[in-house]
């Protein structure tokens, strides 16, 4: 491939058969929204229970989000590795989740430092933020209609009293999280099937 | 009215790198080989051309112990390549002549 004298249409066809092989080139493993989908799902889930059950010291379940950070990292570090180009999407999405990671840092040290209570549809609406803009920027629909169902669970989670937000809150890690997860690790996998 | 390609690009496998390039932040040398089915020495070759004219930048590293090579687009290579798709379109445009 090194001919200088070629067609403008032969031309044409090199740059969309190149702009194409990047298209079909990565795709999401889907594990990092599993992950999280899960733990916030668990977690959200036994602070119901501890909260019907009167068990306040199991609200230190949270605990396993800091926990999941581990798996998260060493994820991230295992995919860059075994990635050989990175895309705009990457560094926006990268810039994203990390801005989100800190902001969910920053409101719990506010809520436990502070002594304040901090309504879970606050979460949830932040929860939606991060998930919207990456569902919309590398075109994952579900990710796009999971961040809006964590803003209509946020609305309605203000119309039940506690404990039930926190029903909504795991309805809003499996909606966000674990389905698009899920359904990305389906898709790579059927993906890699067909590569090998 | 043709306007003229940029004898840069208008290479194959240089065409090749760059339509890659211009798809990406930054790609590996690998990456370029694989998608463009060239030999390493030929693609280093046209590689240097495209940091020659200032298109391309290449970064020399080691990961791993290895050595890794990553390429990444410049700003002069994003016009470069704006210009050149340009002038395709002339070539293409029914009352061209």
């Amino acid at each position: 491939m090194n001919q200088e004298n070629f067609s403008p249409q032969e031309s044409l066809q090199v740059i969309e058969s190149m702009i194409g092989k990047v298209k079909t080139s990565y795709h999401d493993t889907g594990v990092g929204p599993i992950l999280w989908g899960c733990v916030v799902t668990i977690c959200s889930i036994v602070s119901y229970f501890a909260h019907v059950y009167k068990h306040p010291q199991w609200f230190a379940i949270w605990l396993l989000t800091l926990v999941a950070v581990v798996p998260q990292i060493v994820i991230s570090i295992k995919e860059k590795k075994e990635k050989k180009f990175v895309t705009h999407n990457d560094v926006v999405s990268g810039a994203v989740w990390t801005t989100f990671g800190f902001s969910m840092m920053v409101i719990s040290m506010i809520e436990n430092w502070g002594k304040l209570h901090i309504h879970s549809s606050i979460y949830m609406l932040i929860y939606g933020i991060p998930t919207i803009i990456t569902g919309w920027v590398c075109n994952v629909k579900p990710m796009v209609i999971g961040g809006i169902l964590c803003w209509l669970f946020a609305i309605s989670s203000v119309f039940v009293d506690y404990p039930y937000p926190f029903l909504f809150m795991a309805a809003s890690a499996i909606a966000a999280w674990l389905i698009p997860g899920l359904l990305l690790n389906y898709k790579y996998r059927k993906l890699k099937a067909a590569n090998v | 009215m043709f306007k003229e390609l940029d004898p840069i690009l208008h290479s194959q496998l240089r065409l090749a790198v760059m339509s890659l390039l211009i798809s990406v932040r930054e790609a590996e040398f690998t990456f370029l080989k694989e998608k463009t089915n060239a030999t390493a020495g030929n693609l280093s070759v046209q590689i240097n051309k495209l940091k020659d004219a200032g298109y391309i930048d290449v970064l020399k590293q080691f990961k791993d112990n290895y050595p890794q090579t990553i390429c990444k687009i410049t700003l002069k290579g994003v016009d470069a390549f704006e210009l050149y798709v340009k002038a395709l379109q002339s070539y293409m445009a029914p009352n061209a002549q």
